[in-house]
């Protein structure tokens, strides 16, 4: 939980993020490397590796999936390889559905629209399992959201390279 | 990490991409992946009526070893018997396509993707 400790977070799932970023601002400042023009060399390095580390737990944070996998690791839950196969089915249909409209501007955005949306729904239900300490249930959903997650990534990619 | 020379064949040139009638009461299909890793694999696989493997069909997503194991394990297939198809291990399709240590996964994927479709298979005998 060491991230949530830096920035005086307590650790769960649904964080402000206004928080985070003014408690980020506010330890990037401190560990600026200019207020450590004149320390010691022992200091300096400090400075550098607090700095290092408040921009890693950062980028973890805010992130939801990042904030969630990390969360679970603290918690000692491992990341299983578990795979529902009616969640198979769909991830074959949605990337038949990439590979056949690849070409089809509109038709990738509306398939975007509906992964934004699943992807929103779904973190929400993973607000619910951490909120509830369903720890394991919330890790089983894990494999799912990092897919979605990574697909609207992909069908983003492929939009701008039609445009 | 280069890809061997046989996985890059079979990722150029799959064999048997396709898919057979998954309502067909010969044919087994077999759904598994890691979605977390963007994999995803179909195989199916149809028996004949003197009880070998005639066709073998699939269809995957993923690394290019993920889809060369796929491939490869439909050309192993052909002409087996599901007693024969069950016993293909990992380790022969990871030999066979020189798969590095960290692509192992892939050739443990279509194993599993084997063991799904002879299971399908069975279950509707």
């Amino acid at each position: 939980m060491k991230f949530f400790e830096i920035f005086e977070i307590k650790p769960s799932f649904k964080i402000c993020q206004n928080n985070l970023k003014k408690k980020f601002l506010e330890l990037q400042k401190k560990y600026h490397p200019d207020n450590y023009a004149s320390a010691s060399d022992h200091e300096k390095t400090l400075a550098l590796l607090n700095s290092s580390m408040i921009n890693d737990g950062f980028e973890i944070l805010k992130d939801d999936l990042k904030r969630a996998e990390y969360l679970l690791k603290c918690n000692k839950i491992e990341q299983n390889n578990r795979t529902n196969p009616e969640f198979l089915i769909k991830q074959m249909e949605y990337e038949d559905y990439l590979e056949e409209n690849a070409h089809h501007l509109n038709k990738i955005e509306m398939l975007h629209k509906e992964i934004v949306q699943i992807l929103e729904c779904e973190i929400e239900k993973l607000a619910i399992l951490f909120n509830q300490k369903n720890l394991v249930e919330a890790s089983n959903k894990m494999n799912e959201l990092i897919f979605l997650s990574k697909f609207k990534t992909k069908l983003k990619h492929r939009m701008h390279q039609i445009i | 990490m280069a890809y061997s020379d046989k996985v890059l064949d079979h990722y150029e040139n799959p064999r048997n991409v396709g898919s057979l009638d998954k309502n067909d009461p010969n044919v087994g299909t077999g759904m598994v992946g890691a979605p977390a890793c963007g994999d995803v694999m179909k195989l199916q696989i149809k028996l004949g009526k003197n009880g070998l493997i005639e066709d073998a069909k699939f269809k995957t997503y993923g690394c290019g070893s993920a889809i060369a194991s796929s491939s490869l394990v439909t050309e192993m297939l052909k002409g087996k018997t599901l007693d024969e198809a069950e016993s293909i291990k990992n380790s022969a399709i990871a030999e066979e396509l020189a798969l590095p240590p960290v692509k192992i996964h892939c050739s443990v994927l279509a194993e599993d993707a084997i063991k799904a479709a002879i299971n399908d298979l069975k279950s509707k005998k």
